[in-house]
């Protein structure tokens, strides 16, 4: 490297730090920022594509006109006992995915650890997991429509099905990924047993199962609104069908929309999780003194 | 006394025989460099010595005890992933005093008087992905002086850092040895790294890994390789060396070749292994 990372040793680890902690706080915002020019320039397509009559404003209403529709009629389509909020929907959908997710993440850790440490597990539970990942969540709705019947368990149960072994497989293959010297160096240092799961090997797997869970995520999303439309009937995927079926597309995109941005808001939180607990990772990019 | 005694040890990993029927014996406070070609089971050797892994057959004793495990008077250190990204510099030299129970506090501060002993003080809070190479091969360093070892095993502990740090790193490697009084056994592949650092180099062979050759090297430090003796131990060391990689990575026909190019040193491997009489019949 060049003169000017030489120069920075003299200027002391103080200034570094502060520099580094400024130069992230720059990034939050500008990510922050290019969030919402985004959204702007999306919005503003949209109206100005339904308003000259690129877009077919009955088709596809922009949101000038179905951010009021929500607002006035609550989103509510339906009669009788049919009838579905949009609110009671979204609560609904967020508390499926919420349990389901976080069952089937937590057993996939459990899962995938116990295989990692038992070699004789690993040789049955592998391959059981292998069978069981490939299966598209969307598959298992029958059956768990005829476990739980068409409520909130059938709905846990498929985002649950959904994820677990692929968890388990992506826990087993991140611990399995960690380099060989640390786990030497470490029982050279006098490391063993559970200290050494700790306080190693667990650390140097948490950045791939990290990305692991943010991955599970997504499918547990799409498994719930697929099983809330193909069969389970209520939650956000229900509103969105009824919407298409009574022909609301005020509601259809007001859901799509919603699917969109809570989507984005659960991964943006499972980042920021992430940020927190793995800090280690964003003191890493950048190296002090002239080195290679 | 010696230090580290091996006798007739094998390694096996299923039908390859890494190790070939060694036998060693370092001196207690020497410097040793094991060096030879990629595959040829140096590294393997160390973490026999390490007790990292055991031996297929044979047996390896440091002080008169035999080998079973981790020894707490040996460290490991390797060319990379030696430092945890997850600790901070300080708490990964306080690791393995706390592995031998000592209290959280008390192992920082021990970890905060070796850094400071060794010009890191400034660096505790960093994490190891904000150091450069050769600093974090002090702190690991550091890390494995703090617990005081008698017997410091390094899988080419300067491999991946450019040619200036790495002298920058042997010397003070030399220094530190120096104060420690511990055993240093080294791999390395750089003839010239094992010739500036060893009391005694080693030279394996790669089919099978074994021992071909120990040089002692009496020179004192520093070192200068230009110098009439060493450069002339340098030149045979060197050649044998070329000898074995060229074995390892050729076959006859190829080694045929490359004595025709005029690589001097490979017309004696042609003729050892009968490379060109047999290639041609």
């Amino acid at each position: 490297m060049g003169l000017r990372s030489n120069l920075q040793i003299w200027r002391g680890p103080a200034a570094l730090a502060s520099d580094a902690a400024a130069r992230r706080g720059r990034s939050h915002w500008r990510s922050l920022a290019g969030v919402l020019v985004a959204w702007i320039v999306l919005g503003t397509v949209w109206e100005v594509g339904a308003r000259i009559g690129i877009l077919n404003a009955a088709i596809l209403p922009p949101p000038s006109q179905f951010i009021p529709y929500l607002i006035e009629t609550s989103g509510s389509v339906g009669l009788g006992v049919n009838k579905v909020s949009y609110a009671a929907a979204l609560v609904e959908t967020v508390i499926r995915v919420g349990v389901g997710f976080g069952f089937g993440v937590g057993s996939g850790l459990i899962v995938g650890t116990l295989l990692s440490a038992i070699p004789w597990a690993r040789v049955i539970g592998v391959p059981i997991a292998q069978i069981l990942a490939p299966i598209a969540p969307i598959a298992w709705i029958p059956l768990a429509i005829v476990l739980f019947g068409t409520g909130d368990g059938a709905a846990v149960f498929v985002v649950f099905m959904g994820i677990t072994a692929s968890m388990s497989l992506a826990t087993v293959a991140a611990l399995g990924g960690v380099p060989g010297e640390y786990i030497k160096s470490a029982r050279s240092l006098g490391s063993k047993g559970w200290r050494l799961w700790l306080r190693v090997i667990l650390p140097a797997a948490a950045p791939g199962v990290a990305t692991a869970i943010r991955l599970s995520f997504f499918a547990a999303w799409m498994s719930v609104l697929a099983g809330e439309m193909a069969g389970i009937n209520s939650g956000l995927g229900s509103l969105v069908i009824l919407g298409q079926q009574e022909f609301q597309m005020k509601l259809v995109m007001a859901g799509l929309v919603t699917i969109g941005i809570l989507g984005f808001g659960f991964d943006r939180f499972l980042l920021l999780v992430r940020q927190r607990l793995l800090w280690w990772e964003s003191r890493g990019a950048r190296v002090v003194a002239a080195d290679a | 006394m010696p230090e580290i005694r091996i006798s007739a040890v094998c390694r096996d990993f299923g039908q390859h025989r890494a190790l070939d029927q060694v036998d060693l014996t370092i001196e207690s406070g020497s410097l040793t460099a094991l060096v030879g070609p990629t595959g040829c089971g140096k590294t393997t050797l160390l973490e026999l010595i390490g007790g990292l892994q055991n031996p297929s057959r044979g047996r390896i004793t440091v002080d008169g005890e035999d080998v079973v495990g981790p020894r707490r008077d040996t460290i490991l250190i390797f060319q990379q992933h030696n430092l945890f990204d997850w600790l901070t510099v300080r708490d990964n030299v306080a690791f393995g005093l706390r592995n031998r129970g000592l209290s959280k506090r008390e192992a920082r501060r021990r970890a905060n008087e070796q850094l400071e002993h060794v010009g890191l003080a400034a660096f505790v809070d960093r994490v190891p992905g904000e150091l450069s190479g050769g600093m974090r091969q002090r702190v690991a360093l550091a890390r494995a002086l703090v617990l005081a070892p008698r017997l410091l095993l390094m899988d080419e502990p300067f491999g991946s850092l450019d040619h200036q740090t790495r002298r920058i790193m042997q010397r003070y490697l030399l220094a530190r040895w120096r104060q420690s009084q511990a055993t240093i056994v080294l791999v390395t592949h750089d003839l010239d790294e094992a010739m500036r650092l060893a009391d005694r180099i080693v030279l394996f062979s790669a089919s099978p890994g074994r021992p071909v050759e120990v040089v002692d090297v009496p020179a004192a430090h520093p070192r200068n390789l230009e110098d009439g003796q060493l450069r002339h131990v340098r030149d045979r060391l060197l050649a044998h060396l070329e000898e074995e990689v060229a074995l390892s990575e050729f076959a006859g026909a190829e080694l045929a070749a490359l004595a025709e190019a005029g690589y001097e040193s490979m017309r004696s491997v042609v003729k050892v292994h009968g490379g060109v009489s047999d290639g041609s019949a």
